[in-house]
């Protein structure tokens, strides 16, 4: 197994485990040198742990309406506490941004009044509806969740490749992910001190219940699915589950006298806050599609009485245009007066006729991507498209300019991936998941990598056959929990540390760490008083665990020897030890 | 609780149960065919297909051959194998696992597990030899344990786990009355011993009654003893309590039409009635017993899930 990392190439593009030299990369130490250490097969049996326990756990997702169990490779992505601070700060900014833009669009559109961004890049906009003009969130917030994706250039810098702001689905795997790896990669997960993911579903519903109406202290929280045919409905019942919330249709949904209740076995109940999984066109018929059945009636006058919180809130969409993508870095300035942490991939908007211009002779060496796209659905990869796909892009372009941006084809990062019993470069993406309470943005440390499979590749969608690797944010130097006067351990909303990159021999891991013995030295963490009794070990031991009978009391349990030698079969003689062993096992069978 | 969860919850209840108890039902056929060949086997899969709700169009070409080897093949297959037939064990576990996958949220992951692994370990084609029918009928009920075990330890015991209850022993009655049918299509004492076996209540039969003296005995265990965990009495009884669980009220007995007083009625009626008057009109009084169960069946639906059927295309209320 040695030779697997030894054999891996990888390709042109940027490789996160291995450098130019052939050397493997800091964070990717512990990991290669436990890849060295096994034996040939494990690797393959790790995979296919992995992929048999989402089969039986359903963790699926669904193309064409059938469901596929969601390839999780067996080799993680690392990032190290440095690079996440950068994406971590760049993705809350960036969030920041967009809630100020978002606001603005559906107020006073000063952005456009300033000069910042022409008038028409709104009102044309798919997405920009005039009907929630002036609709506002009680806590200002619209994105309760994005999901900004990120790629890494061939020069290793990270850059930002779009902006999920309506429904940003994936977060569940990231979970899944976790729990799934930490069962076949226990040790170099725990050597690495990977920070967790678990405490998302946390941070969502206080998020949500954050949203709720005004004058509602004890919000009742839904997630609200399209249904057991969308594709990602593993997800919404992952997150419904985690919350402990319930998973609703819309038709367990009723819109009365501007407020929602959902139908229960004890009648209408009332339902304040929806974190809906489905798009504005299809939410409600009274205003959108109107043959939309996965909608509720009249939802959205719910909403605009103050009667219900949807969350994301109606008419993101604006934010998710390509073409708005472009002007992000102005808005981060111009909202914020903050020079953008991460920078976008250089974008030629066509709907400027010299942009349009330089791009159209080049279409064959350019990315090209409809502004309304998502899920990697209607994207041109010039060097990869027909002369006629290049030709009908042509027209297309055309006849709809402001529909189209151009970019630069750039090669993502690669990490190895278990295909075909060896390891090989493959192409992945990053999504981070930032959930926003209106007070403050968090991101969650990691994130979903996704993975192109076929070599090459490099559309990295779910939709589109990809798969995803678990991503390690290697957390910073151990800081000392200290509680503060709210309660919240202080250490969970430091800063990382961004100028150590935890290495193979960096600090000793929470495993390590000696346990707290002493009252006195838990007494930072204990909440009652100095007086707390303490039950020691030994006084445990007092209490044996309860049995039928007293050991000592048991009748003496004859062996099938003995038996036997009652029944007079077997001739008495000596056992060897084995003999013995196989005995007592053959008894054992027979009492099963 | 959520209307069409409460509905899915209910329903898995059943199918699981349907599923086990149309594998020990198939048991106790196949367990016939050996011990008692006096009744022509074409006779004895018609009836039991009958009993079981599968319409004669569905079963008769397949029948009509003397053949009792095709006989039997049919009744395997369309009872254990066919995924498009309600009665069948497969069915039951596409039915849960749709059913389970709509009410995720609030299914405990391993009870899920169970439920995903089953369905996917569902087998597509029927096996000729009956040494793996076998198998598959006893992998059928260990399914169904395994699914109860692990809900049983990890399930709130709230409206939820009520209407599992609630699902599982409306079906449990329902199964057993058709069980003790069909029992009566062979004769002698034979059959109500295989009867007794595909309950695994003959031990039990045998200590309660020490030593076997009529197989009008069996007939008041399978049928009225409360204390046996698989009788129609029991199940009746259980679905009453899971009943008074959700709806909160333990005394009244309500309207003729509505659940609590069906259910009462029946149980008052059977649990008074001598043995005598139960083996002379076995077959009715089962009929009524499955009547019953419909009837149950028909009043929670229109008071606990009919809200969440309705479309909701009214017009909206305004101010």
């Amino acid at each position: 197994m040695a030779d697997m990392v030894a054999h891996y190439r990888p390709g042109a593009a940027f490789d996160e485990m291995v450098g130019p030299y052939g050397t493997v990369r800091e964070p990717y130490a512990r990991l290669a040198d436990m890849l060295g250490r096994m034996a040939p097969g494990d690797l393959k049996a790790i995979a296919e742990t992995l992929s048999n326990s989402y089969l039986a756990a359903g963790v699926t997702f669904d193309v064409g309406g059938v469901e596929r169990p969601f390839p999780l490779d067996a080799i993680p992505r690392i990032i190290t506490a440095r690079d996440w601070d950068i994406i971590d700060r760049g993705v809350r900014q960036r969030v920041r941004a967009l809630e100020a833009f978002l606001d603005d669009a559906y107020n006073d559109q000063r952005a456009v009044a300033d000069g910042v961004v022409p008038r028409s890049l709104i009102t044309t906009s798919k997405h920009f509806h005039r009907v929630l003009h002036g609709m506002n969130p009680s806590n200002g917030a619209r994105v309760q969740v994005a999901g900004i994706d990120l790629i890494r250039t061939p020069a290793g810098d990270m850059r930002v490749l779009e902006d999920n702001v309506r429904v940003p689905s994936g977060v569940s795997y990231v979970m899944t992910n976790r729990t799934a790896m930490a069962s076949v990669m226990p040790e170099v997960m725990a050597e690495q001190r990977v920070r967790p993911v678990s405490d998302y579903a946390q941070h969502l519903l206080r998020a949500l219940r954050a949203a709720a109406p005004d004058g509602i202290e004890d919000p009742t929280v839904v997630v609200l699915t399209p249904g057991v045919y969308n594709s990602a409905y593993f997800e919404h019942t992952l997150l419904a589950r985690t919350m402990g919330v319930e998973l609703v249709e819309g038709s367990d949904l009723e819109c009365r006298r501007g407020k929602v209740y959902m139908r229960t076995t004890r009648g209408l109940q009332p339902v304040h806050v929806i974190y809906r999984r489905i798009d504005d066109d299809f939410i409600d018929p009274v205003h959108f599609r109107r043959d939309s059945l996965l909608g509720i009636p009249g939802i959205v006058n719910a909403v605009r009485s103050g009667g219900v919180a949807l969350c994301n809130a109606l008419g993101n969409g604006v934010a998710d245009d390509k073409l708005v993508y472009t002007y992000v870095p102005d808005l981060i300035r111009y909202f914020l007066a903050e020079e953008p942490v991460l920078k976008n991939v250089d974008t030629w908007r066509l709907a400027e006729a010299a942009a349009r211009e330089e791009v159209m002779d080049r279409l064959e060496e350019l990315v090209v991507k409809p502004v309304d796209g998502s899920g990697g659905k209607g994207i041109v990869i010039g060097p990869f498209a027909t002369p006629e796909q290049v030709t009908a892009l042509r027209h297309r372009v055309e006849a709809d300019p402001r529909g189209w941006i151009a970019q630069p084809l750039i090669q993502l990062s690669t990490v190895p991936t278990f295909v075909d019993d060896a390891l090989g470069p493959r192409h992945v993406d990053l999504r981070p998941f930032a959930v926003n309470d209106g007070s403050d943005v968090w991101v969650l440390p990691g994130g979903l990598t996704r993975v192109a499979l076929p070599e090459g590749e490099m559309i990295v969608n779910s939709s589109q056959g990809g798969g995803s690797k678990d991503t390690w944010v290697i957390a910073g130097p151990p800081s000392v929990p200290t509680a503060t006067t709210d309660g919240t351990e202080a250490a969970e909303s430091a800063p990382v540390d961004s100028a150590i990159e935890t290495g193979p021999l960096a600090e000793p891991g929470p495993l390590a760490e000696p346990a707290p013995s002493t009252p006195a030295e838990t007494a930072g963490h204990a909440e009652s008083g100095p007086h707390t009794e303490t039950t020691e070990l030994a006084d445990l031991a007092a209490l044996p665990v309860p049995t039928q009978r007293p050991p000592d009391q048991l009748p003496a349990r004859k062996t099938q020897q003995e038996q036997q030698q009652q029944a007079g079969r077997t001739p008495p003689h000596r056992l060897t030890a084995r003999a013995a062993a196989e005995i007592t096992r053959t008894e054992g069978v027979d009492r099963c | 609780m959520l209307s069409r969860i409460a509905e899915s919850l209910f329903w898995i209840g059943r199918y699981v149960e349907r599923a086990e108890d149309t594998a020990r039902l198939l048991q106790v056929q196949l367990r016939l065919f050996v011990e008692e060949p006096a009744v022509p086997t074409h006779t004895a899969c018609s009836n039991l297909l009958t009993l079981l709700g599968v319409p004669s169009a569905t079963y008769e070409p397949l029948l009509v051959r003397t053949d009792p080897r095709a006989a039997h093949e049919a009744l395997v297959g369309l009872l254990a194998y066919d995924r498009h037939q309600p009665s069948s064990i497969a069915y039951s576990w596409e039915q849960t696992r749709d059913n389970a996958r709509r009410a995720r949220e609030v299914i405990p992951s391993p009870v899920w597990e169970v439920v995903n692994t089953t369905w996917q370990a569902l087998p597509r084609t029927t096996p000729r030899a009956i040494r793996s029918q076998h198998g598959y009928l006893d992998w059928a009920r260990e399914r169904s344990a395994l699914f109860y075990g692990l809900a049983r330890g990890s399930m709130v015991r709230d409206e939820g786990w009520q209407f599992l209850q609630l699902g599982r022993s409306l079906e449990q009655a329902d199964m057993t009355a058709r069980l003790v049918t069909a029992t009566t299509f062979a004769h002698g004492a034979i059959p109500w011993s295989a009867a007794l076996r595909g309950c695994d209540a003959h031990d039990a039969f045998l200590r309660t009654y020490r030593g076997w003296h009529a197989s009008a005995q069996a007939l008041e265990f399978l049928v009225q003893d409360a204390a046996f965990p698989r009788s129609v009495m029991h199940g009746l009884t259980r679905a009453t309590e899971a009943l008074t669980g959700i709806t909160g009220r333990a005394h009244g007995v309500g309207l003729p039409g509505e659940a609590r007083y069906e259910l009462g009625r029946l149980t008052e009626e059977l649990a008074y009635l001598p043995t005598e008057a139960l083996v002379d009109d076995l077959a009715g009084r089962m009929a009524q017993v499955q009547r019953t169960c419909q009837r149950v069946t028909a009043a929670i639906t229109h008071r606990f899930f009919a809200a969440a059927t309705e479309v909701a295309w009214t017009t909206e209320e305004t101010h």
